[in-house]
């Protein structure tokens, strides 16, 4: 279950069939992302694909023959109408059609209809209807799936499903599809017991249509094996996580930089972060910042030793050896200044913001759980001059989730807050309302059996090996009562599968790096033979704290038009 | 903290065991050691001992004759309780009798996920026994005690080392294989978008076809004088037309036709339709239609193409705007015309754009040279034309071509280059020195080539400002050229120098004769005690640098003769040997085919050739032939 790879395959596939000559890919504003995370340019073009273009932007009809085109968008109505277009009078000698999912019969019978030059070869369903982020983290760039009352809506549902629909067929696994639902009423009748189970309706429907179309759809999946769950969650189950400060590498940078499609800004500079070009970033992916801190000095000093080496070319025999070295060193030099730059830029931040110590505290909310040490420790974070606006934002949301049934200590924080108090108070409680204790599980800051208080007690005996990362998403719950087969809470959607070796989890409301980085050390794990099922992790979007916000604010500005 | 059971064997129902108890007490006692403790291994005076990495205690069961044991026990044991008899080491019970113990082992014991430690125990109370039964018989046998012991004593010694390296039991993970790549879902649309095309391109090319029979017709017949009247008869004979009260309005813009609006019918589908709807088809480009629609016609466009520059045509179509191609076409001759057939609709249609300029050029020119045709029909034509359009490639296509196979020349020459100098850098003889530098300079010059196509390629859409998309796409050919040459260069080595390689050779040859002598310095010990194999001659001359051929010995006594043979002959000969032994005749001809297989690129070839010729040098070092 490699995403990367097997994605890289189905579009060097695609580039193969279209044979040799010179060729142009003609993308959407959705699937270029998908193409730009598998491929780097340079090695695209080393498949004679020269020309890079979207199919939005059809301002030049300036029509180079000699030239194959390969379209690789999505089935939506727009890009059909443009494909139409684009045959009515085609720019090039050939076209190979690629869809990114299933493409109904009258749109194929459009496209035929409006090919009258007879330029396309193929048309073809590749199912690749997403970005693969990592082997094992898949995201589709989906932000504001949520109307007023926190209901996907009907676009962003379908475009979630064909997602995942895709996500299978990509992995060619017909899985079991569960989605969660929590036991909330017990009516008693008489004599009969009436268990009424409140399931968190987005992901059902969502849920339901995907095990529909495995059924529908049982000539796609011929080649599927059935030894996978699919686990349809619901960010609502775990709204803590999105919150957190970070300190894995590439969470940290997502939450400080904003990473979007392995790409991010630092100091002006865009920087690509590919863990198929970047040998040291695929190894400290989930490296926390204090290990990154090393390994890069350790990569300075060998690009220093080389260095010296340098230094020491006297001869002109020497020099020319060393220029045949040359596409070597440069990339070597290269990582070095890059991760350089942005681990830097990480420093700088967190002493700027004081983020260290606010992530302290965070994490004593999380994981201690005492109530008077949190709100004694933001009161004094709300006091400091260095603390931004969001992270007061987010230690108060902690809080308030935290513990949720205390109104009266939630007001005199409020109350400390000044400006921004209304602003904070809306949010917290949007949030609260999506994410609250009626909409979680109760277990999301460690349950309340006898296992895990002794667990906690243990915990607290041995210490904390470090303060910073002592929350651990919800997610590893769930993969744990996914190991242990105990689903009850998560009720069957479709056919059970045979065997549980694989695990995909969508989380409907995006997922956090946090939680890709637990579940790349479990597959890491797995690698070095410990066992266990392999886990994907896929999400409409990947947040940190800024877009999670982002996404709640934005909801209230649209409850407040209505 | 060490704990010590010692367990005994006191039980006499079974009489094996007390057969085994007698043997032992007569000469020794028997001792089992059980030691739980956490994570410590024991190990006392004991001579032999065994253990067991169990799951969570770690036990260590050691057997020893008496006196040391006692000592052990008593001095490692002294302050804990010392118990005695049949005890599990895994629940410290006494069973009292060994069937009953391994019955209790198996039982209760049973293999779990640490596998087969308790199999292991039992295996071993097992063996013990066994073991003493063999005792027993050599008992009787009247050997010594002392022998006993020490066999049976050498045998636990060697159980106990083949258990050692078994026994670091902590399961060590192995490594997953890398995932297999699943190859994804495709599902191919193609069929059923042909089919459909299929039916739609027909309808069209039906009614086109219509439209060229019609126009054939219509611009070879008719009456030879220009009189309109005649020829409009002869036009509706042909198609008819549609009634003029039958149209009230354009069809193609709705405009009610009247005094100002004239109808006007199109000749080739009899439609009636505004001016402004319609437009004019030249005769001439209506005969090149109708020319080219016919197959020999096609092929002898073909010929008179070819000649012709390539760029030329490209470039004209696009300077030439409608109005100045529109008169100038008019006056071309027809072979002209046939050449610039290309685009010939495009510029009429683009010509009758201009509207008042075509009425005002209509009435200079004959209107027998035009006829008036509906949008409709004129986009079948100009469809059918654009299919029929040669696709002459720019030339920058056929210097991408050219380029592109000398990329792959060279992409299959580096690898086989890269392979030579790892041959000479490892002073191999199989190349010379000769053949890396040819190589190194055919690929630098082909890489040297695709640099400067590449650059002429890049720079050849300067002059076209406006083509922003051909520019891009010649940028980056180049880009990708200069990329795909970095790393061919990156690639290449440095070739070794002629007084390297020699040099090189040479201490290859040094250090196989020393390999050599080794091997004969072996062979000699072996041969002591086979003293006909003894007398190799040149055993000694060997070690000298200077008997380079001398005669390795080989694995087989039988050689020595035929080395004899073939070397008692003085140095002053071998130049008639080697022309003479068709070794040499072989190696040269491997070599030919070499060299041509390195400069044509073929790897697998040249593996195959290269293991030749090494084969062929070991035979010849074996019989001393090389020099």
């Amino acid at each position: 279950m490699d995403l990367v790879q097997s994605s890289r395959k189905l579009i060097s596939d695609m580039i193969q069939l279209a044979g040799s000559q010179m060729k142009l890919f003609l993308m959407d504003a959705e699937t270029t992302p998908t193409v730009s995370c598998a491929f780097a340019q340079s090695e695209v073009m080393q498949k004679e694909v020269y020309i890079f273009d979207r199919i939005e932007n059809k301002t030049s009809s300036e029509n180079i023959k000699n030239l194959k085109c390969i379209v690789f968008v999505r089935p939506t109505a727009q890009n059909i109408e443009r494909l139409v277009k684009e045959l009515q009078d085609p720019r090039f000698s050939q076209y190979y059609l690629y869809f990114t999912n299933t493409i109904n019969k009258y749109d194929v019978k459009r496209l035929a209809e409006s090919d009258k030059n007879e330029t396309v070869r193929e048309v073809q369903e590749v199912f690749l209807d997403g970005i693969p982020l990592r082997k094992d983290l898949f995201t589709m760039n989906l932000n504001h799936i949520f109307d007023s009352s926190f209901n996907v809506k009907e676009n962003e549902a379908e475009r979630i499903k064909s997602g995942i629909i895709a996500l299978l067929l990509q992995l060619r696994k017909a899985p079991a599809v569960r989605c969660p639902s929590y036991p909330s009423l017990l009516i008693s009748f008489k004599l009969l017991m009436f268990r009424y189970q409140k399931t968190s309706s987005n992901c059902k429907k969502i849920a339901d249509e995907v095990a529909q179309f495995i059924r529908r759809e049982n000539g796609l999946f011929e080649n599927a094996k059935s030894d996978t769950t699919l686990l349809v969650i619901e960010r609502s189950q775990d709204i803590a996580t999105p919150l957190l400060n970070q300190w894995t590498y590439e969470a940290m940078i997502h939450e400080m930089l904003t990473l979007t499609n392995n790409r991010c800004t630092c100091t002006d500079q865009s920087i690509v972060l590919s863990e198929l070009h970047d040998e040291f970033f695929a190894k400290n992916i989930i490296s926390n910042f204090g290990e990154i801190g090393q390994n890069i000095k350790a990569l300075i000093s060998e690009f220093q030793e080389k260095k010296h080496i340098n230094k020491n070319l006297e001869s002109i025999q020497d020099m020319k050896k060393f220029v045949e070295d040359y596409p070597q060193f440069k990339k070597i030099s290269g990582t070095v200044s890059k991760h350089v730059t942005l681990v830097g830029e990480l420093s700088n931040l967190i002493q700027k913001h004081n983020l260290l110590e606010i992530s302290e505290c965070e994490q004593t909310i999380v994981s201690e759980g005492d109530q008077n040490k949190c709100i004694n420790k933001i009161r004094a974070l709300l006091k400091s001059p260095k603390t931004r606006e969001v992270d007061i934002l987010r230690l108060v949301l902690l809080y308030a989730i935290r513990y949720e049934g205390t109104q009266n200590e939630l007001e005199s924080l409020y109350r400390q807050l000044g400006p921004h108090r209304s602003k904070i108070e809306q949010t917290v409680k949007a949030l609260l309302s999506y994410g609250g204790s009626r909409r979680r599980p109760a277990d999301l800051f460690g349950g309340q059996s006898t296992i895990d208080i002794t667990k906690r007690f243990i915990k607290g005996l041995k210490g904390v090996e470090n303060i910073y990362t002592q929350h651990s998403p919800y997610l590893k719950t769930i993969v744990e009562m996914c190991q242990r087969g105990r689903l009850d809470n998560y009720p069957l959607l479709s056919n059970d599968c045979d065997r549980m070796d694989n695990i995909i989890l969508f989380i409907v409301g995006g997922a956090t790096y946090e939680e890709a980085a637990f579940v790349r050390s479990l597959n890491e794990r797995r690698a070095q033979g410990f066992g266990g099922p392999a886990v994907v992790l896929a999400g409409n979007c990947m947040l940190n704290t800024k877009s999670f916000l982002d996404e709640f604010t934005n909801l209230d500005r649209s409850t407040g038009a209505i | 903290m060490y704990k010590f059971f010692p367990i005994s064997f006191f039980s006499t129902n079974c009489s094996l065991v007390s057969a085994i108890v007698y043997v032992l007490l007569t000469w020794q006692c028997l001792f089992i050691y059980a030691l739980p403790v956490d994570g410590v291994v024991v190990l006392s005076a004991s001579r032999s001992y065994q253990c067991f990495n169990g799951k969570k205690r770690k036990y260590k069961d050691f057997w020893q004759n008496s006196v040391d044991g006692m000592d052990g026990a008593a001095g490692a044991g002294s302050s804990n309780v010392v118990r005695q008899g049949f005890i599990c080491p895994f629940c410290m019970e006494d069973f009292g009798e060994y069937e009953r113990l391994i019955g209790h082992v198996e039982d209760d014991h049973p293999e779990e996920d640490s596998s087969d430690l308790a199999g292991l125990f039992v295996s071993n109370v097992k063996g013990f026994f066994d073991k003493a039964k063999r005792g027993i018989q050599k008992l009787d046998a009247k050997k010594s005690i002392a022998e006993i012991a020490s066999n049976v004593e050498s045998e636990f010694t060697e159980t106990t080392e083949k258990l050692t390296e078994r026994a670091p039991l902590p399961r060590i993970p192995k490594p997953l294989p890398p995932d297999e790549i699943s190859s994804g879902t495709m599902r191919s649309k193609t069929r059923e978008f042909m089919s459909t095309r299929e039916l739609n391109i027909n309808e069209v090319a039906v009614r086109t076809n219509m439209l060229i029979i019609r126009l054939d017709r219509l611009i070879n017949g008719g009456p030879k004088d220009k009189d309109p009247a005649k020829r409009k008869e002869f036009e509706r004979e042909i198609v008819p037309w549609l009634d003029d009260a039958e149209a009230v309005c354009c069809p193609l813009c709705a405009a009610r036709f009247g005094l100002t609006r004239r109808r006007h019918h199109c000749r080739l589908c009899g439609k009636v339709l505004c001016h402004s709807c319609s437009k004019f088809l030249s005769f001439d480009t209506a005969r090149s239609l109708t020319s080219s629609s016919n197959p020999l016609g096609n092929v002898q466009l073909d010929l008179d193409d070819k000649p012709t520059d390539t760029e030329e045509p490209e470039s004209s179509n696009n300077e030439e705007n409608g109005r100045r191609s529109f008169f100038a076409f008019s006056q071309k001759s027809m072979d002209k015309m046939k050449k610039a057939m290309a685009g010939a609709v495009q510029k009429v249609h683009s010509a009758a754009a201009g509207e008042e300029i075509i009425a005002g050029a209509l009435n200079e020119q004959e209107m027998s040279d035009h006829m008036r045709v509906c949008n409709l029909c004129l986009r079948d034509l100009q469809f059918r034309e654009s299919q029929m359009e040669k696709k002459d490639p720019p030339s920058y296509v056929q210097q991408y071509e050219y380029m592109k196979e000398l990329i792959e020349e060279v992409k299959n020459l580096v690898p086989t280059y890269v392979r030579v100098v790892f041959s000479l850098n490892n002073g191999e003889s199989v190349y010379t020195h000769k053949h890396g530098e040819e190589l190194r300079s055919k690929c630098l010059e082909i890489q040297k080539n695709i640099d400067v196509l590449s650059k002429r390629i890049a720079e050849g859409a300067d002059d076209k400002p406006n083509a922003g998309k051909e520019q891009q796409l010649r940028r980056n050919i180049r880009l990708s050229a200069v990329n795909a040459l970095q790393g061919l260069i990156g690639q290449m080595e440095s070739l070794p120098t002629a007084e390297e390689c020699a040099n090189r050779i040479v201490r290859r040859k040094e250090k196989r004769v020393k390999d050599f002598a080794r091997v004969n310095r072996t062979m000699m010990k072996m041969s002591n005690s086979m003293p006909q194999l003894m007398a190799h001659p040149h055993l000694n001359s060997t070690s000298s640098v200077s008997s380079l051929g001398g005669p390795p010995s080989s694995d087989d006594g039988w050689t020595a003769e035929d080395n004899d043979l073939v070397f008692e002959p003085s140095s002053i000969e071998d130049d008639t040997i080697r022309a003479d032994h068709p070794l040499y005749e072989q190696r040269e001809q491997l070599e030919k085919f070499l060299k041509e297989a390195i400069l044509n690129g073929r790897m697998d070839e040249m593996e195959i050739l290269e293991r030749n010729i090494k084969e062929i040098d070991e035979e010849m070092d074996r019989l001393g032939l090389l020099s």
